[in-house]
């Protein structure tokens, strides 16, 4: 009688019918608001999604009066879970043109059901300012 | 290695906003993207094109009936007239606690689909 081990093979996940996708907002000299959700990526069912980059950006352009903190920032809700803020960037000056840039390289995979969100707020009154942010994945069968 | 890459959310439609206390102001899609400056009606001290002024009440804002147009997958839409529909959402979402809900119809205004509850 022998007995043999027999391994199955899977291909690697750049490889199960892999989808690049990608979601950002720009607002150049944006006016103060309230905070909004700006984009929104839910990882569908039966699927994972390798996310390689995030990114959150914000960078004043005329000045508040009188400036309130705003920031562009990015949450993690896994399914079924609360939201957690995993990337942000904030500044509560009034100084034109000292931004506040992160941008951070991901090694995350969602889940079935896992979403980012990104966000802006400010809460300053008057005065401008660029935003930014955005992720970047790969999705494929879970 | 075929990698196909492509923008998400391939089809646009104005949707209307929706507000929580802990979720801010927000689309109530699974996946969207906001397109800048897009927020309507523009009412001095209550909305802006970037969005809701800080200071405004939320209830007198929702009587606004405020609306953005965004960008999100086409594989929402019915191919026969590219509005939104609940059933094509809960088929991608089949698992998911809140969107495979058999129940669950995104607030959205007139781009949802009348009859896909």
């Amino acid at each position: 009688m022998r007995i043999s081990h027999v391994q199955t093979s899977r291909p690697a996940f750049y490889d199960r019918n892999p989808i690049g996708r990608a979601a950002s907002f720009e607002s150049a000299a944006g006016a103060p608001h309230a905070d909004t959700a700006r984009w929104s990526y839910t990882n569908p069912a039966a699927k994972k999604c390798a996310v390689s980059h995030l990114t959150a950006f914000m960078q004043r352009v005329s000045a508040a009066a009188p400036v309130g903190l705003a920031r562009s920032y990015i949450t993690y809700t896994p399914s079924g879970g609360a939201a957690v803020e995993i990337l942000m960037a904030e500044i509560n000056l009034n100084t034109i043109e000292p931004g506040a840039l992160l941008a951070c390289g991901s090694q995350m995979v969602l889940f079935p059901g896992d979403t980012l969100i990104g966000r802006t707020a400010d809460a300053s009154t008057g005065g401008t300012i660029n935003y930014g942010s955005a992720f970047m994945g790969v999705e494929f069968d879970a | 290695m075929v990698l196909h890459l492509w923008e998400l959310n391939l089809m646009r439609s104005r949707v209307s906003m929706s507000y929580s206390p802990n979720q801010g102001w927000y689309v109530d899609l699974p996946t969207y993207i906001m397109i800048p400056g897009t927020v309507l009606p523009i009412t001095p001290g209550m909305i802006d094109a970037d969005g809701v002024i800080p200071s405004a009440d939320p209830v007198a804002v929702r009587a606004l009936g405020p609306t953005v147009m965004v960008h999100h997958p086409h594989e929402y839409t019915d191919p026969r007239d590219g509005r939104i529909r609940a059933d094509k959402i809960r088929s991608m979402y089949s698992n998911h606690p809140d969107w495979g809900r058999r129940s669950r119809i995104p607030s959205i205004g007139s781009a949802l689909h009348a009859d896909s509850a």
